[in-house]
């Protein structure tokens, strides 16, 4: 299982979503993607892609200032 | 010696253009070139660049029509990232392109080609303008031709959140919902709207179709072109400015061909002119004859009277009226000439008026569900609508992760470009006689291009 980080600082919506799909084909089964964004949507963005592709929304932490860390489960 | 007259700049367009004419030893018009000077190059910087970038960039080629690049750009987002936008966000997106061209029409009829009309070819020089135009028909249209632009650049502001261009777009849907508070407003928009629409109509009843010279004009071969029509239609080929399919008739008005977005380059070619940065389109089934007319050339012409005609009506009660009546007077499907694009060009504003009010009693206008999330990796995206001057395609070609390795743009004023130097070919031909010019013959040769309403930002781009 490979940890894979994308640091998506500073992209509005909706291009954090579009860098995850784009990622999406490279990652295995069980492998965890770990998403680092401040787009006010991001968070909710996140939840809906992982609803529709069928992949585990893992974790979401809170670091302030309106980053968020997400942890999505392949 | 061959002499030559230049007209630099031509005045009352979108760009910078200059028309160059070339006379014979006695005097009479061998050639003519309609010339864009311009070089943008939005195709080639783009490259290496985001796609989701391109709503909001390529919309810069032009100051005057952004939300068309914006809709045909977000289009092709959608096809690019192979997402369907919601009902809510195709109702959004319809209605901001459907104001826009609203207002857009409203400033060609009233500011550019239309005081060509309205204050009568022959009048001097500096009065067929927005100031002519309120000298003939008073102060009161000038006031309410700003403040119905004004309110309608507003209703842009709300869907699309800029009055000129758009940051609403992105693949899949909008990035905003209309709320629901906002929709008596919308609705009283799109009234005045109707209303102002109605009386432009009455004012081209008036002062145009019951002049003798635009009749007279009309009706000269030099204002004639029989081309190839070109417009997008729904699924009972009725004119749709959005989406749907492309549709072509032949110069005696029978259906040439149809086809979806993605087949563009199948009927679509771009051929490149030693004089001009503006690139001409033609017909890949008839091919490239030169700059000719009839059924054997591959010239064909977009925007509001090729819409017509290559349309079987349109979708909305008043604006369908006025379409029959107009090819009843003009003696049936198709109209060749091109003054009447005056005429198509206000019909569709009816159209425009008529839809918006249709958009803004639909429920799914303030549906909250305004976007699906992309979730396929990008390729090969193709995005049409309908500009105000015609047919607009944008083509992205990226790698896996977006970013662009090629752009084409095929922007409406190219695919009239041949026509238009035709035309003007044709009206210098008629009015040049001997050598002799005037400011009123000069003048004539720029209404075989205006009625076009060329954009010459956007067919440089």
């Amino acid at each position: 299982m490979d940890i894979e980080i994308l640091d998506m600082l500073g992209m509005k919506c909706p291009q954090p979503v579009l860098k995850i799909a784009v990622k999406a084909p490279d990652m295995n089964a069980d492998d965890i993607l770990e998403v680092l964004g401040d787009c006010p949507t991001f968070e909710r963005d996140v939840r809906v892609w992982c609803e529709r592709l069928g992949k585990t929304f893992l974790s979401i932490r809170d670091e302030g200032s309106g980053r968020k860390r997400i942890q999505i489960r392949f | 010696m061959t002499r030559r007259i230049i007209i630099d700049p031509i005045t009352r367009l979108e760009g910078h253009g200059k028309i160059e004419i070339r006379l014979g030893s006695g005097g009479q018009v061998d050639r003519a070139f309609f010339q864009v000077p311009d070089f943008r190059g939005f195709e080639k910087f783009c490259e290496g660049r985001a796609a989701e970038e391109m709503p909001t960039l390529t919309q810069k080629i032009c100051g005057v029509c952004p939300t068309a690049h914006h809709i045909a750009s977000v289009k092709a987002l959608d096809d690019l990232f192979d997402v369907e936008p919601t009902e809510a966000a195709k109702k959004i997106r319809e209605l901001m392109h459907t104001a826009f061209i609203y207002e857009d029409h409203l400033l060609h009829f009233f500011y550019l080609g239309g005081p060509d009309i309205l204050v009568g070819s022959d009048d001097k020089r500096f009065g067929k303008n927005i100031f002519g135009v309120i000298g003939k028909l008073g102060e009161r249209i000038g006031e309410e031709v700003i403040e119905i632009r004004k309110r309608v650049r507003g209703l842009n502001a709300l869907v699309s959140g800029s009055p000129l261009y758009p940051v609403c777009g992105l693949p899949g849907g909008v990035s905003k919902p209309v709320p629901e508070e906002e929709r008596i407003g919308i609705k009283e928009i799109a009234r005045d709207a109707l209303a102002f629409a109605r009386r432009c109509l009455k004012i081209f009843e008036e002062e145009v179709l019951e002049s003798r010279e635009y009749v007279d004009l009309t009706h000269l071969d030099a204002y004639s072109l029989e081309t190839y029509y070109m417009g997008m239609v729904d699924g009972n080929n009725r004119v749709s400015f959005y989406d749907g399919e492309i549709r072509i008739v032949d110069p005696e008005g029978g259906e040439f061909e149809k086809f979806g977005a993605i087949d563009y380059l199948h009927h679509l070619e771009e051929r490149v002119d030693t004089w001009s940065y503006m690139k001409t389109l033609y017909l890949k089934g008839v091919g490239w004859h030169g700059l000719r007319e009839g059924k054997e050339s591959g010239l064909y012409r977009v925007g509001p009277l090729a819409r017509l005609n290559a349309s079987e009506g349109l979708a909305t009660p008043l604006a369908q009226q006025e379409y029959e009546r107009m090819f009843d007077v003009c003696g049936g499907k198709p109209v060749h000439n091109t003054l009447v694009y005056h005429w198509a060009r206000l019909i569709e504003v009816l159209y425009a008026a008529e839809r918006m009010g249709e958009i803004a009693v639909d429920d799914q206008l303030t549906d909250p569900e305004i976007r699906n999330i992309p979730v396929q990796s990008p390729r090969k995206g193709v995005g049409i609508c309908e500009a105000p001057r015609g047919t607009l395609i944008h083509h992205y070609e990226t790698d896996e992760a977006a970013i662009l390795k090629r752009l084409n743009l095929l922007v409406a004023t190219q695919n009239n470009a041949g026509a238009i130097s035709l035309s003007v070919l044709k009206a210098a031909r008629a009015f040049i006689k001997e050598g002799r010019v005037s400011d009123l013959i000069l003048n004539r040769i720029e209404m075989g291009y205006r009625a076009y309403d060329p954009c010459m930002a956007c067919a440089t781009h």
